[in-house]
């Protein structure tokens, strides 16, 4: 459903992605591990639109998507949940929600219904309505953040470190949503610095490492045998 | 007293043109010098309606959607391109604009003075001098054309999409908001205020091609005020280490 193909991407004259190739099937929760500074972060944001790729392309339901803006992709169903959040800090958590649903084709009926799901799965959220994006917490942001996403009704969300700076308790909640948004049939690309819970979630695992994908392998095959991780991440 | 309300229903214009203003910087980053030349074409606008046997209100209607119009295109040809490059090519660019709409109305309306006539020409009495009605019909006016705006930015699906894409240009994008309309929308409703607040004032101070830059300066005062709320930028910090 979603494929990158030899993908190079550049920051100025910095030469960041040195051809990034992965690919996610419709449904399919996929990890992608590798060490800070890597290149994770820009092969979200190059899938999204919001880096340019100098080679390579984009391939999403089977079109190519290469240099398409990035508003477009999120109408055809590509989410982006970043690594810093990026709540609209002085809109409301509903107004927040409302950035992604208010759009052409969602009737009374669907929009209670997305409202009605996210509200279940983050009932805080529910409580926290009329507060400013600014004064959530951490793990309330971050919640946020996928709800938000989840407005757009997405085929695939691209996750980058969705538990980062989280407590434990929080951690697990967000294991739950991962889980549930894949019973939903959404796909996931998941981009995690823990990797107990990214070998958890994931049907398959990519690791990167200095702007390339090293290694491709199913998850329980790295649960089996940790060489590989220790290898590429050294934990 | 007279003085607390003609002060009155002068600052209620300039703020008037000032949001449409800073509705501008806000959202685009980009400091209008042509904002002024706006206002005196929508001015200019009414004149010709009235000409034409329209009435007041015709004329503040057309002023204001000729206006968005054309500030559509002027976004569309001019500003659209320079998107996300240097402020300075932007400031260039609204400043040849303010140069060319200032001669074409002098080319099109001539050197002199016109006149838009008030659609109200009563007075009422208080404290023993006679005040025009218009001028307070100006004030609530622009007062209901400001709460109309903040009430659009605040409730409508426009309005959250011009509030996010003030915040996080790139996350708004990312939600499927279309960024670039956004940024033309906003221009073109800069524009229409600025127009409507000519009109509103034309009877009070005659309509000709100075009437633009003569609202100039507070273009220049956005200016200063934009490099001061960026501390990165270098007039700031080159002025504040001078004093320093
Ligand atoms: N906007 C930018 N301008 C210039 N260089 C950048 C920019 N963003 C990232 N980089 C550089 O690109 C490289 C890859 O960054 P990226 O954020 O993709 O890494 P990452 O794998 O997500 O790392 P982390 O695990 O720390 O989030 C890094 O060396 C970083 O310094
Ligand atoms: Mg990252």
């Amino acid at each position: 459903m979603l494929a990158a193909r030899d993908v190079h991407a550049f920051y100025g004259k910095s030469h960041i992605l040195h051809g990034v190739s992965l690919e996610v099937r419709a449904g399919e929760v996929v990890g992608l591990l590798g060490r800070n500074g890597v290149g994770k972060s820009t092969t979200l944001k190059t899938i999204m639109g919001l880096v340019r790729p100098a080679r390579g392309a984009i391939v999403f339901d089977g079109r190519d998507v290469t240099g398409v803006a990035t508003h477009r992709l999120a109408r055809l169903g590509l989410a982006w949940v970043p690594e810093d959040r990026r709540i609209f800090p002085s809109l409301s958590v509903w107004e927040n929600l409302r950035t992604g649903l208010d759009r052409a084709g969602v009737g009374h009926a669907k929009r209670a219904d997305l409202l009605e799901k996210v509200f279940r799965y983050f009932p805080l959220l529910a409580e926290r309505r009329y507060q400013a994006g600014r004064t959530l917490s951490g793990g309330e942001q971050q919640m946020l953040a996928i709800a938000r996403a989840m407005m757009l009704e997405p085929k695939i969300i691209l996750l980058d470190e969705p538990t980062e700076g989280l407590m434990p308790r929080m951690v697990g909640q967000i294991r739950e949503i991962i889980e549930t948004l894949r019973q939903d049939g959404v796909a996931i690309l998941l981009v995690e610095q823990s990797v107990p819970l990214t070998l958890a979630v994931s049907a398959r695992v990519y690791i990167m490492e200095k702007g390339v994908v090293r290694h491709e392998a199913p998850a329980p095959a790295l649960r089996a045998d940790d060489a590989v991780i220790r290898r590429y991440l050294g934990v | 007293m007279i003085q607390l309300l003609n002060g009155l229903v002068n600052g209620m214009i300039l703020a008037l043109v000032a949001s449409g203003l800073t509705l501008i910087f806000g959202i685009m980053d980009v400091v209008n010098f042509a904002h002024g030349e706006l206002y005196m074409l929508g001015a200019y606008v009414g004149t010709t309606v009235l000409a034409a046997g329209g009435s007041f209100w015709l004329a503040l209607g057309v002023a204001s959607v000729t206006i968005f119009c054309l500030g559509a295109a002027i976004q569309l040809v001019t500003l659209r391109p320079l998107l996300g490059r240097d402020p300075l090519a932007t400031i260039l660019a609204t400043f040849g604009l303010s140069l060319v709409l200032q001669n074409y109305a002098l080319w099109q309306y001539g050197p002199v003075a016109r006149k838009i006539q008030e659609p109200f020409t009563g007075h009422f009495r208080i404290f023993q001098l006679e005040y025009p009605w218009y001028r307070i019909i100006i004030a609530v006016l622009s007062a209901a054309i400001m709460l109309a705006l903040w009430l659009f930015l605040k409730r409508a699906t426009w309005g959250i999409w011009i509030r996010a894409t003030a915040q996080d240009r790139t996350m708004a994008a990312a939600m499927g908001i279309p960024v670039p309309l956004v940024h033309t929308a906003v221009f073109s409703l800069g524009g229409a205020m600025a127009a409507a607040s000519g009109v509103l004032y034309g009877p009070l101070v005659g309509v000709d091609q100075t009437l633009g830059p003569g609202s100039w300066w507070s273009g220049g005062w956005a200016t200063s005020a934009a490099r001061c709320w960026r501390p990165s930028s270098s007039a700031c910090s080159s002025r504040s280490r001078r004093s320093g």
